[in-house]
């Protein structure tokens, strides 16, 4: 992949691939350009769901990354490796940290977890609260789906590479997500008392999250 | 909602949805073009999450962690995040000092404008100075972020210190109203807070709180309002849906604050005012008093409604709710009302009572005046109240002063007069109030109807019965024998407290009233126990258990099940007061049989009895929090009576103390200090014995400078009440007590030549005041003494230690616990003087008394133990002085530190006994434990030296030559120095034979 033109100079912007390979053959600075590339992408996939304790989670999907715990054969879109360790860790999180083997990506929500919601949302406008609230309230796959494909602007193939399921599966599933999602919207948009109980959620993260600093 | 609004355009987009999908899922629908990275706020970066990303990446790639700095300021670690940014611990470099930093997230000022006005905004806030604000040091950006350089607090949020503290409701109150007045100064400034909430007050471990955390970041359109954006949507309505959802998201950050504290023009998005803090910070009071937040917890958004009133006081209600108004008009004209609303309530309310009191039985044309004007505001015509009988005339009158003036000038006491003064006053003061309350019942029915005729009765019948106590409590002390008249002092504290029956009647639910069958004779009883009672508190109960078993008796015939659980309670106290073991069964039936019957007050005496019970006599920790926990609950259904919260936060800071959380001791020791001043000056003595109580706490955590203040404060609180020379109360108020006391803490703090005049002065004042001749002149001597061996005065330490001892006898008899002291100096100058015998008959003599007056597991008996197992090793009784010996160090090390001093006595007998046992090993390390603490402290020469001879031999004998010599000639130049009383010594060391020689 060429990526453009800077101060006039062509760079030649290296594959994820082979900046992995590169890492795994012991190269920190190909290591540090594909941490610095993917940690966006990674770090707002963890904290749009467990808040701003993401740290260890987004250390972990690298470390197995470089670490190849989990096979990556190389032909695949690197993104859609490095998101199936994501969602694997996280779905390993959850369960461990919140709701025990019961635990079901299927089922469950973030907002059933009570977890934190999205950050600053205090200063968010209360439309994309909604929006926002809306997708916690999906199960957590369909959440991860919708944002894969609106957030991370991913094809339903990369996302069926993501779940490691057929891609018809993936188109499936991204359609009945949108149905669920909308159906959230519907009903927050429609009862103000609902929006304001998610404003007032959002305030318990907040003194939640003041209360781990001290 | 009946226009189109933006909650309508993201509907349309939404249901487009599915039409998309029927094409195919992967098309980019309605939702995917919305501006996606910018409804993601997460995405923006604080400089926690760069310390994060910092950490990761050094982490994964084997690199050092990158130092973080903003500007001259080196980022040490992350104390919070919050919505506008986060704050850190950092260290500045040119002034060497740890500051607080707080740096705002980067877009939240996002153009240069804002970024100006920001700082300048910023600026305004460090230009702020009250003791209440937080000082900010600079204000300045840095690399596109704005920071704040503040003063580190060391303290908790608001919202901890409530949950940890539990604070009575008056507490919280002041606390409140310095925020408050910290508001005024910003709101004068032109300045608004924007963020009041319990979690943005910050209380310091010097308990003073400091308002933070403004919510300076407002954002550049918070002052555009919501109706004004969906105005302007819809003019660009006429573009396209994309267009129109695109500029609501320019229109960032409208809402800047906390929901749920926000007033509710501030959440419809009005700019924020002075009138909006207003309202956050009423919202933050009534949560901390209440427990929750008014308006069930939601932010009161959309529709207008009433405050509950909930627990609180009808004053703090009405200030409350007219804070809490939803319109902002309707709310106090400025912060600075609001607060001169509250101050009366936190300060000055019974002063108001008292002086409205005063107009009417002082029955001056000037007292009269003072009533009207302060009714002022509640005009009242017909006047109903002004015929009520408010007179105490019948028990306080000027024959009963002449009496109470004969009674205490009979006593030889030397500080007959001012203690005589001083009961008047408080008895001038409790009828004051006494009057003051029963005209308030009758207002409080009359003209504010706040009150229901059953409960005004009800509180009529308290206050009834509160001036038979009155009554009683006088005639008690008045026919007191002359050597008893002191005892009347330390009762004082139970004079009723006429408040209380006006709180009763509002809050608590009535008692059932007995058959008509049996009223009068359950009045002529409960009467009987009353007095009985009284008399066993103010003479000491010894002679009154069988009259109130009678009385118990009595009310279980009777039948009527509310007297019964009194009869209990006030049997279980005299008994409890008598350390009778049989108390605490009484007091559980009574604590029970009370909740059965539904008389709060009966069941909190008597749990407070069982936890009187539990740390005095059983002294046992985990009992009495057991029983603390019980109290508390009955506390908090009675609402926090200041007269009973005195008390509980009294016991509680002894637990505490027990327990060793000295911070919770030294919070509540505070809190008790502020509550009894304002009681009155029947209290004074709670208020002083706590301060004093405070400064040796203080004193012995090594705070010296904080002792001192607080003993120094303890004798001005008691000469501004008018009290002079002071009485006896548990000792405390003695005149010169302060100056020991000071002069003791100055001696722990080894200043020594400060302690030796403040010592004099403490002689001067007590001599003065009670004689040469006199007990308070004994606890003089023995500081003098504990002087004197800091010194290494071997003489003078045996001179004032008898002098101590014979006044102690003499006024107190010999088997007075007082004694223990004086015997313990006795017996170690005799110890260190080689006059065995005399000091294990002195060692014998102080361990007999502690014993018979002190728990046998405390710390007190196990030092006792040490002296005498130290003396026992000198005399080669060393199998009983191991068992003592044992023993001691085993409740020492439990309960002390490790470095504590007192450790090391029984550490070294031991090391002297495995010593002469040949038991090589064991010595060494006993004695060298000794040697650790002493040298850790180094504040006592003879014992130094003493413990360094012993190791020296040891150590010879070990084979450790060098060091043996080393620490020998150490202990030599030691004793020498000491003087002629430790030439044995010196002499011993010198002719010792070495074993390398």
């Amino acid at each position: 992949m060429e990526r453009g033109l800077t101060a006039g100079i062509l760079v030649r912007v290296r594959e994820d691939t082979e900046l992995l390979a590169a890492w795994r053959g012991g190269d920190r600075a190909a290591g540090g350009e594909l941490f610095d590339r993917h940690y966006p992408s990674i770090r707002r996939f963890f904290r749009s769901k467990v808040g701003d304790d993401y740290e260890e989670l987004v250390q972990t999907t690298f470390s197995r990354c470089v670490e190849g715990q989990h096979r990556f054969r190389g032909d695949g879109k690197f993104r859609s490796y490095l998101f199936s360790i994501a969602a694997n860790l996280l779905r390993e999180h959850l369960r461990r940290a919140y709701s025990g083997p019961s635990f079901d990506a299927e089922q469950s929500s973030i907002a059933d977890l009570k977890l934190p919601g999205p950050s600053t949302a205090v200063g968010a406008r209360r439309e994309y609260k909604i929006l926002l609230e809306a997708l916690r309230r999906l199960p957590v796959n369909d959440q991860i789906v919708l944002e894969l494909f609106y957030w991370e602007q991913m094809t339903s193939s990369a996302i069926a590479a993501v779940l490691d399921v057929p891609h018809g599966t993936a188109r499936s599933r991204l359609r009945i997500a949108k149905e669920r999602l909308r159906g959230h919207v519907d009903e927050l948009a429609r009862t103000p008392r609902e929006l304001e109980s998610t404003v007032g959620g959002l305030e318990r993260w907040a003194a939640g999250l003041r209360d781990q600093l001290q | 909602m009946d226009e189109p609004t933006l909650f309508d355009t993201l509907l349309d987009r939404v249901h487009a949805l599915n039409d998309a999908d029927r094409v195919d899922s992967d098309d980019r629908d309605a939702l995917a073009d919305l501006p996606w990275d910018q409804v993601r706020e997460s995405d923006r970066e604080g400089l926690s999450d760069i310390e994060a990303r910092n950490r990761i990446r050094a982490r994964l790639l084997g690199d050092a962690t990158p130092e973080l700095r903003v500007g001259r300021f080196r980022i040490l670690r992350t104390l919070g995040r919050g919505a506008m940014g986060s704050v850190h611990a950092a260290f500045d470099d040119e002034l060497q000092r740890e500051i607080a930093i707080k740096v705002l997230h980067p877009d939240i000022c996002a153009d240069e404008a804002a970024q100006h006005r920001l700082i300048r905004e910023a600026q305004a806030q460090a230009g702020l100075s009250h003791p209440h604000l937080v000082p900010v040091f600079e204000v300045g950006h840095h690399q596109g972020r704005i920071y704040l350089a503040m003063e580190r607090v060391d303290g908790t949020t608001m919202t901890q210190w409530l949950e940890t503290t539990r604070p009575p409701a008056r507490r919280i109150l002041a606390q409140w109203l310095d925020v408050a007045r910290a508001l005024v100064v910003v709101h004068r400034e032109g300045l608004v807070h924007r963020d009041i909430k319990p979690d943005n007050v910050l209380v310091g471990n010097d308990q003073r709180v400091r308002l933070v955390d403004f919510g300076l970041a407002r954002g550049q359109n918070a002052s555009t309002d919501l109706k004004q954006i969906t105005d302007h949507g819809r003019e660009l309505d006429t573009d396209s849906g994309r267009t129109r959802l695109e500029e609501m998201v320019t229109q960032s950050h409208a809402l800047v604050g906390t929901p749920v504290y926000m007033a509710p023009e501030v959440l419809r998005g009005e700019p924020a005012s002075p009138h909006g803090d207003q309202y956050s910070l009423c919202v933050s009071i009534y949560e901390s008093l209440v427990g929750r937040r008014p308006f069930d917890g939601r932010p009161r958004f959309l529709e207008e409604g009433a405050v509950e009133r909930a627990s609180l006081s009808r004053e703090v209600y009405a200030v409350l709710s007219r804070g809490l108004a939803y319109e902002p008009q309707r709310r106090f004209p400025s912060t600075a009302a609001l607060v001169a609303a509250l101050e009366p309530i936190v300060q000055r309310r019974r002063q108001r009572r008292t002086m409205a009191a005063v107009g009417v039985i002082g029955a001056l044309a000037v007292g009269g005046l003072t009533v009207d004007m302060l009714r002022a505001e509640s005009p009242t015509p017909s006047k109903p109240c002004v015929d009520v009988d408010v007179s105490v005339g019948s028990v306080w009158n000027d024959e009963r002063r002449d009496a109470l003036r004969d009674a205490f000038a009979d006593t030889s006491l030397p500080y007959a007069a001012p203690a005589g003064a001083w009961l008047e006053r408080s008895l001038d003061e409790s009828t004051r109030r006494w009057s003051a309350a029963r005209l308030e019942v009758c207002e409080a029915r009359e003209i504010d109807h706040s009150l229901s005729t059953e409960a005004s009765t009800r509180a009529v019948t308290c206050l009834e019965q509160q001036r038979e106590t009155l009554d009683g409590w006088i005639a008690t002390v008045i026919e007191l024998p002359p050597d008893r008249v002191a005892d009347a002092m330390a009762s004082l504290g139970t004079l009723p407290v006429p408040a209380e029956c006006l709180r009763r009647a509002r809050t608590e639910a009535p008692v059932e009233p007995p058959p008509e069958a049996l009223r009068a004779r359950v009045e002529q009883l409960a009467r009987q126990l009353r007095r009985t009672h009284l008399q066993a508190t103010i003479e000491g109960p010894r002679g009154h258990l069988e009259v109130l078993r009678q009385h118990h008796a009595d009310a279980v015939a009777l039948g009527y099940r509310p007297l019964v659980a009194e009869a209990s309670m006030r049997l279980g106290l005299s008994l409890r007061s008598a350390e009778d073991p049989e108390a605490r069964d009484v007091l559980e039936r009574a604590a029970n049989d009370a909740e059965r019957v539904g008389d709060l007050g009966v069941r909190e005496l008597a749990l407070h009895g069982l936890l009187a019970n539990a740390l005095g006599t059983d002294a046992d920790a985990g009992e009495a929090r057991r029983a603390l926990d019980r109290v508390w609950a009955v506390l908090g259904r009675m609402q926090e009576p200041p007269d009973r919260m005195v008390r509980a936060l009294e016991k509680r800071a002894l637990l505490s103390t027990m327990e060793g959380d000295y911070a919770g001791a030294e919070q509540d020791l505070r809190s008790v200090i502020e509550l009894a001043a304002e009681l009155g000056p029947a209290h004074i003595a709670k208020e002083v014995i706590a301060l004093h109580y405070l400064g040796s706490l203080l004193a012995g955590r090594g705070r010296t400078t904080e002792a001192t203040e607080a003993f120094a404060r303890a004798d001005e609180r008691a000469t501004a009440m008018g009290v002079p020379t002071l009485v006896t109360l548990r000792g405390a108020l003695l005149p010169g007590r302060g100056a020991l006391l000071q002069g003791l803490a100055m001696l722990d703090a080894g200043k020594l030549d400060e302690a030796t005049r403040m010592l004099e002065v403490a002689g001067e004042q007590s001599r003065q005041a009670f004689g040469a001749d006199s007990v308070p002149m004994a606890r003089v001597h023995m500081a003098q003494a504990k002087a004197a061996m800091t010194r290494g005065k071997i003489d003078d330490v045996l001179a004032h230690a008898q002098a101590a001892d014979e006044k102690i006898r003499r006024w107190l008899g010999d088997d007075n616990a007082l004694r223990i002291d004086p015997l313990s100096a006795v017996g170690t100058v005799a110890f260190y003087q080689g006059d065995v015998a005399a000091s294990v008959a002195a060692f014998e003599e102080a361990v007999r008394l502690a014993e018979a007056s002190l728990p046998h597991t405390g710390l007190l008996v196990a030092r006792h133990r040490s002296n005498l197992g130290e003396a026992l090793v000198l005399a080669g009784d060393d199998s009983r002085a191991e068992a003592l010996l044992r023993a001691a160090l085993e409740s020492m090390e439990g309960q002390l530190d490790a470095h504590d001093p007192q450790i090391a006595l029984p550490a070294q007998g031991l090391a002297e006994i495995a010593w002469r046992a040949k038991n090589l090993e064991q010595a060494a390390r006993y004695a060298q434990r000794a040697l650790e603490i002493r040298e850790h402290h180094d504040n006592d020469p003879p014992e130094l030296a003493r413990t360094r001879w012993l190791l020296a031999r040891i150590e010879d004998a070990r084979g450790n030559g060098a060091r043996a010599k080393g620490l020998a000639e150490q202990a030599r130049q030691a004793f020498e120095s000491l003087g002629p009383a430790f030439a044995e010594q010196v002499q011993e060391i010198e002719r010792h034979p070495w074993n390398g020689d």
